[in-house]
């Protein structure tokens, strides 16, 4: 549809507008959290913030559009979610969005093509089930059905874009 | 449990029970979904297609629609 050097444009657009930061987020320290720090496009580390949204550990998260991010499912401390919350620009955590999709833990999650993410594999509780099922993830945010999985299902992976 | 599963105290159980059903209840969602109390979540008053292929929620048309560019 596009040719070779429009998408090389799109491409240019995207790196230019990503901010260059990153976050980490959740997580279990005893009890689960909603902690985040956000990374400078330096490395440095920032301090502590508590997010407004719910607590989750064993979840997966990575950047979508050119210049947001996105948390998703997990563990609440009662069961496995599908639970997602978006990250802004400016690296702000927003409350919980309802989820779409299997719920589960352990899973992956990468962003793709030029703007958009994808959540794949993971387990429930008890890994009594283990999935190879993704979720896609739009430019704007919004998570997918579940797509057929492909390949082994396993929890404890890791994603990235390259 | 996984391996790494932390073990919670009853009253850890209890509290997260708690906090999980009142985030589930107040989460963002498309305003025609429709609360399950079975479920403690909010969910689409239709299912998606039950084909494997990713779908997206519509609020305008209230419908599940191709997530774009996906080889469907």
């Amino acid at each position: 549809m596009f040719s070779a050097s429009f998408k090389q444009f799109l491409t240019f657009v995207a790196s230019t507008v990503a901010t260059g930061q990153a976050i980490f987020g959740f997580g279990y320290v005893g009890i689960y959290v909603a902690i985040t720090n956000l990374v400078s496009n330096t490395g440095v580390v920032s301090t502590n913030t508590y997010g407004a949204g719910g607590v989750r550990a064993y979840l997966a998260a990575a950047g979508y559009g050119t210049d947001k991010a996105i948390f998703g499912y997990g563990v609440d401390g009662v069961s496995v979610v599908s639970m997602t919350n978006l990250v802004s620009n400016t690296g702000v955590v927003s409350t919980d969005t309802t989820g779409v999709g299997t719920a589960r833990s352990g899973l992956a999650a990468a962003g793709y093509g030029t703007d958009k993410a994808i959540f794949g594999y993971g387990g429930d509780y008890s890994l009594t089930n283990l999935y190879s099922l993704t979720n896609l993830v739009s430019n704007t945010g919004v998570v997918a059905t579940d797509t057929t999985g492909v390949g082994q299902a396993r929890s404890g992976l890791a994603a990235a874009g390259f | 449990m996984t391996p790494m599963m932390p073990v919670l105290t009853p009253e850890q159980l209890a509290e997260y029970e708690i906090e999980t059903r009142a985030n589930a209840l107040t989460a963002h969602h498309p305003a025609s979904w429709l609360w399950s109390e079975a479920d403690l979540t909010w969910a689409a008053p239709t299912p998606p297609p039950n084909d494997g292929l990713p779908y997206l929620w519509d609020e305008p048309s209230v419908a599940w629609v191709h997530f774009p560019d996906y080889p469907y």
